[in-house]
């Protein structure tokens, strides 16, 4: 009896420790908002303010918190740094694949190509397709 | 509105381009496609806005206006974003600054200076309407040409009586200048020049020949008994015209042959008219003589 009470004792144990771990790691994450939104004051993003300010505008916010604009901000440039760095990645992969066949050479310039940027989009579920040239 | 709108939405267009631009240079790209960039403009651009409706959405379902750092949060965890690297990225070192952009006031249109105030619109249309207003009243300003006839009796009287001087003073000089003339004084032959008086050399003629006036006369009696008869006679009438015209060339050729030197040219005009009754002349409209309507007095 004791050893089935223990069990049932864990079992419940158990279950309750799932939802703190969510709890937990919501919590983490509001932390981790609230404290960028705390240094959001003292951090200029790379997109300005006014641009923000229109497009959020443009959309129906009217915000006077300089912070939640720059959050906005930060969250969209993210995401596309996010794309780019992808790209830059599998750009890397394909030239070093041939630079390992061709010969050791420095650096070249990176060019940012709709070749490379196709397929990371497509990953992230945005199918883009633009014509090559125009006529 | 509309070049306000687009040069706004160009400026923002920029600043987005440059944004991304500067990301790619901070990934390590040198170059971007220019293809390639609008995409990344528009994906830029349209992540914005739907943040922004997002939370906006959620602001609005939680009964407030102004959006709070959970709204945002909730809209953009809406879209996919992870917030694993946030700290991070935000404290990366090869990050580029661009500077703040700054709202500068838009100029408005220099106000034209208005002269006067405009005239008002009609009572039917309401002052609610946006209408442009009239131009200013200095634009389309009448000046009534001509002048107003004068009514005064003495200042009539009085121009009447120094034209009609004037203008028999100019006449009078004229002919003297351009025939002969005699000067009235000795001393300055140009200041009252006389027309000279020509003797005739048969000064009784113009006593005996009948004036211009009379010949007038003579000549549409004669017509008017020439068109009766044409009328009563129809067969006849051309003959009888004919008759008529020469008996009044012999009348008038007796006349003009004693005539010798100076006679007046309406008279030598009249006799040459008549003179010449040939049938082509009759026939062609234009050198027929002259038939005046039918007087109604019978």
């Amino acid at each position: 009896m004791n050893g089935i009470k223990t069990e049932k004792n864990d079992q419940t144990a158990f279950m309750k420790e799932e939802p703190m771990v969510e709890e937990e790691e919501e919590e983490s994450q509001i932390n981790v908002f609230n404290n960028v939104l705390q240094q959001m004051e003292n951090y200029t993003p790379t997109i300005p303010d006014a641009v923000t300010e229109h497009f959020l505008n443009k959309a129906g916010v009217n915000s006077d918190d300089n912070r939640v604009t720059r959050l906005i901000s930060l969250a969209a440039q993210k995401f596309i740094a996010d794309i780019v760095n992808d790209t830059y990645q599998l750009s890397k992969m394909k030239g070093s694949a041939q630079t390992a066949r061709s010969s050791k050479s420095k650096e070249k310039k990176m060019v940012l190509t709709m070749e490379d940027l196709t397929p990371v989009l497509a990953e992230k579920g945005i199918k883009v397709k633009k014509p090559a040239y125009y006529t | 509105m509309a070049a306000e709108t687009s040069s706004t939405a160009d400026a923002n267009h920029q600043s987005l381009t440059m944004a991304v631009a500067a990301l790619c240079y901070e990934a390590g790209y040198e170059s971007v496609e220019e293809s390639v960039m609008e995409t990344l403009m528009e994906m830029l651009q349209s992540y914005l806005t739907e943040t922004g409706r997002s939370t906006h959405a959620y602001c609005e379902l939680g009964g407030r206006t102004l959006p709070t750092n959970l709204d945002v949060m909730s809209a953009i965890a809406d879209l996919g974003f992870t917030p694993n690297n946030l700290i991070a990225y935000m404290h990366r070192t090869e990050r580029i600054n661009l500077g703040q952009l700054t709202k500068t006031n838009e100029t408005l249109p220099a106000p034209v200076l208005q002269v006067g105030k405009s005239i008002n619109f009609p009572n039917y249309i309401p002052s609610t309407f946006n209408y442009p207003h009239y131009p200013d009243p200095h634009a389309y300003i009448r000046t009534m040409t001509g002048q107003t006839p004068e009514n005064d009796y003495v200042i009539l009287r009085e121009r009447t009586s120094s034209q009609k001087r004037d203008v028999e003073r100019a006449l009078t000089r004229f002919v003297a200048k351009t025939g002969r003339s005699l000067p009235l004084l000795p001393d300055d032959k140009n200041a009252f020049p006389l027309i000279a008086a020509e003797p005739s050399t048969h000064p009784y003629l113009s006593a005996i020949l009948p004036s211009d006036l009379e010949m007038q006369k003579l000549m549409e009696a004669s017509e008017e008994k020439d068109n009766e008869r044409s009328e009563k006679d129809l067969g006849d009438a051309q003959s009888k015209q004919k008759q008529n015209k020469r008996q009044r060339p012999p009348n008038e050729h007796s006349g003009s042959n004693s005539v010798e030197g100076q006679t007046s040219d309406s008279n030598r005009v009249i006799v040459s008219n008549a003179v010449n009754p040939h049938s082509s002349v009759m026939h062609n409209p234009f050198l027929r003589p002259v038939k005046n309507p039918k007087s109604k007095r019978k």
